[in-house]
């Protein structure tokens, strides 16, 4: 021992000696350091009387629809059934027809939407509303119905430095209204996340939310979240390193299984925008715990 | 042990210059609990041979819980004080320790992690390996071998740059070997690259000499380190990603894009850094291999996103037989899709969709498995699990929970041997 901490004092002589030369250049020079971004807060002001109202209206319609099904026994499996590999939207979608595979299947339900790149470092929120959009409106593939300009002019991005998620349900209600794919009776509203059930989980809860919007009424939603935060435990697919974010919009479109505490089975499907700042564009998928436990460590909201 | 890793390259060079392939069986490493010191006299090891001496563990939390799994409860699992690792962003293995990037140096308020540290399971505290200048960089990827260490320098503001470095040898000074141009006319991912034998090899975006952007693969090897680049594409077009070396072959993908980037095709390649002139030669046909890795005593093994989903994505994992080119599944139970795979003499790691349950690929055995799950009533997650020769690292985490969590290891029985079975 005694000699082990010789040993590991002489290294840490060699180290500080070593370590703190300057790092030898090899192939570039190295390139002075610039002054970094500082990364624009957008506040999230408390949910008015009228917003809590409306968002618990969305809540008990969820949970009905949720009680439909179950009563309904669609929320289960059966224990014959094998576990698909794909999860391909249209491949599922052509094989659905199939008695035996509506049986079978592991319960699911996808939107067809398309992943829009953000043209602005901030515009994370307008391309979410813009993939929103383009759903609501039945877009034909490559098609915007808006601009990401146009949808950032509604949000008050720019004028904020980002997007809050009163603004982008501000945004929604005005990109959809009159969409034929949006329901007859719709508002956009902001929920919190919260454990209902008292399990110590908001997961479960979000999975039931992501069901009864993506299935029942066939929309998207939109959350946010901080996308690879660097203290964080669960990260976003889609981005593969860390960055000190502000929050980051993601649009759900989809969601497979059932929820348990025992396992991340659950999975939440969404587009990302962020190809350009730092993480990807394109569709991707995270169990729902994860996406849950980012949007509770972020701001605890998402829209709906 | 470096005398080993060099003696292997004259081997290794040897080999090459009678092109003979170098590739031969593992040799069985001694139970976790017995150390032995690498001597002169020990035969230098074959290209495929993991060092002769495993060493020796430092006492650290054991854990109290059996675990759930027949190979966690094999395995002798270990831990790392959680205050050597609260400012952690970033951990691998590297054969023999546990490379990680943190922000100790600054106290427990530290905001960044620039600093790299390694822990050798047979000493009783960490060791700083670079003390970056910049304090408000980040080390956002690690990687190495038997002691030969690369990483990734940024800033986590958003700032379009990085810089990427090498240490050949412990205590010696950083070698620069790649930077981005900091424009964000290219692209900013970082680079991915692989350490193996004195050699690395790695992907990064640059400007070409038109000003457009490339993808690149790059490599270099000991003693000068120079970079060579081995392919490059227009970044409109195509993308290399996720290098992987055995011997002088390195393993890559290729992602070809559509005209309007809405679709691509993924596709495996492995090329021979000794013989530039031979062309590459593909090994999938789906279209959508990603991440491989070519394994030590043959084979190769990547992973599958389904179709429609970004090469990030959660996907399924693929094995290349090189004798017959037949690709088969690999089976991943109990998950049913992973991430970011690794891979030791024997065993196969990647991350888990379900954090709630943790497992292996055994190579000799031919199946999955089991090191632990955990009941509902826990909160116990397995994040981030990384392999390479015999020792696995990965993170335990309670979530919801303030601290990070734990970094947890075990040197997994060597290729060879099944004790629980002879």
């Amino acid at each position: 021992m005694f000699s082990r901490r010789i040993r590991m004092a002489m290294l840490s002589a060699m180290l500080t000696s070593a370590l703190t030369a300057a790092p030898a250049a090899a192939a570039k020079p190295i390139p002075p350091p610039g002054p970094p971004p500082s990364p624009p807060v957008v506040s999230e002001p408390p949910l008015t009387a009228e917003q809590l109202a409306a968002s618990d209206r969305k809540i008990a319609a969820a949970q009905a629809y949720l009680a439909g099904v179950e009563a309904g026994g669609n929320h289960l499996a059966t224990l014959k059934c094998v576990v698909p590999t794909s999860t391909e939207a249209q491949t599922l979608a052509s094989v659905a027809e199939s008695a035996t595979v509506k049986a079978c299947a592991v319960p699911q339900g996808f939107l067809a939407v398309e992943a829009r790149d953000q043209i602005r470092g901030h515009y994370c929120g307008p391309a979410v509303g813009q993939v929103i959009a383009n759903y609501s409106w039945a877009m034909a593939a490559g098609r915007d119905v808006f601009t990401q300009f146009q949808l950032a002019g509604w949000m008050g991005t720019d004028a904020n430095g980002g997007t809050s998620s009163q603004a982008l349900a501000n945004g929604l209600e005005t990109a959809t209204r009159g969409a034929p794919r949006r329901p007859a009776v719709w508002q956009w509203v902001v929920t919190q996340l919260r454990d209902g059930d008292g399990d110590g989980h908001v997961g479960d809860e979000l999975h039931g939310y992501i069901r009864a919007n993506v299935s029942g009424s066939r929309m998207p939603l939109a959350f946010s979240l901080k996308p690879h935060d660097r203290f964080a435990k669960y990260r976003l697919s889609s981005w593969p390193f860390p960055v000190n974010s502000p929050g980051h919009w993601i649009a759900g479109y989809g969601w497979v299984g059932n929820y348990s505490n025992s396992n991340e089975l659950a999975r939440t499907y969404y587009t990302d925008s962020s190809r350009d700042e730092g993480g990807s564009t394109g569709k991707f998928w995270d169990p729902t715990r994860h996406i849950a436990e980012m949007i509770r460590v972020h701001t605890g909201v998402f829209v709906w | 042990m470096r005398a080993h890793a060099r003696a292997a390259a004259v081997l290794l060079s040897l080999a090459f210059a009678v092109g003979v392939a170098a590739c031969g069986a593992a040799t069985p490493s001694p139970p976790a609990s017995v150390a032995l010191p690498a001597s002169a006299s020990e035969p230098p090891p074959t290209a495929s041979t993991p060092p002769a001496s495993r060493p020796s563990v430092a006492p650290s939390v054991v854990p109290t819980r059996v675990p759930a799994g027949d190979l966690g409860r094999e395995i002798e699992i270990h831990s790392l004080d959680r205050s050597w690792t609260a400012q952690m962003l970033e951990f691998a293995s590297d054969g023999e320790s546990i490379l990680y990037s943190s922000g100790a140096m600054d106290g427990s308020d530290g905001e960044y992690a620039p600093d790299l540290w390694r822990f050798q399971p047979s000493t009783d505290a960490p060791e700083l390996l670079w003390r970056n200048p910049r304090r408000d960089r980040s080390l956002v990827k690690i990687g190495g071998e038997f002691g030969t260490s690369a990483f990734v320098e940024m800033p986590l503001g958003g700032e379009i740059t990085w810089d990427f470095w090498l240490i050949p040898e412990a205590g010696q000074v950083p070698i620069l070997l790649d930077t981005h141009p900091g424009t964000g006319a290219v692209p900013d991912f970082v680079p991915s690259f692989h350490v193996h034998q004195d050699q690395v090899a790695w992907t990064a975006f640059d400007f070409g000499p038109d000003g457009e952007a490339l993808s690149r693969l790059l490599y270099a090897r000991a003693p000068d380190w120079t970079p060579v680049v081995v392919a490059e594409r227009d970044a409109r077009l195509s993308e290399l990603w996720f290098p992987s070396l055995r011997d002088t072959q390195i393993a890559y993908c290729e992602v070809v894009y559509s005209a309007d980037r809405t679709t691509d095709e993924r596709h495996v390649y492995v090329v021979d850094a000794a013989h530039l002139d031979v062309a590459p030669r593909r090994l999938d046909t789906s279209g959508r291999a990603t991440m491989p890795i070519l394994l030590i005593n043959r084979g190769v093994v990547w992973k599958e996103a389904d179709p429609g989903f970004s090469m990030f994505n959660w996907g399924t994992m693929f094995h290349y037989d090189e004798e017959t080119g037949e690709v088969t599944r690999l089976p991943t139970r109990p998950q049913e899709y992973v991430n970011y795979p690794s891979a030791g003499a024997r065993f196969i790691s990647w991350w888990g969709a379900d954090t709630r349950a943790f497992g292996v690929y055994d190579r000799d055995l031919d199946t999955t498995r089991l090191i632990d799950r955990w009941p509902a009533a826990t909160n116990i997650s397995i994040l981030r699990p990384h392999s390479s020769w015999e020792l696995l690292v990965w993170l335990q985490a309670e979530i919801p929970g303030d601290d990070l969590g734990q970094v947890r290891f075990a040197f997994l029985p060597s290729a060879g041997t099944d004790r629980n079975r002879d």
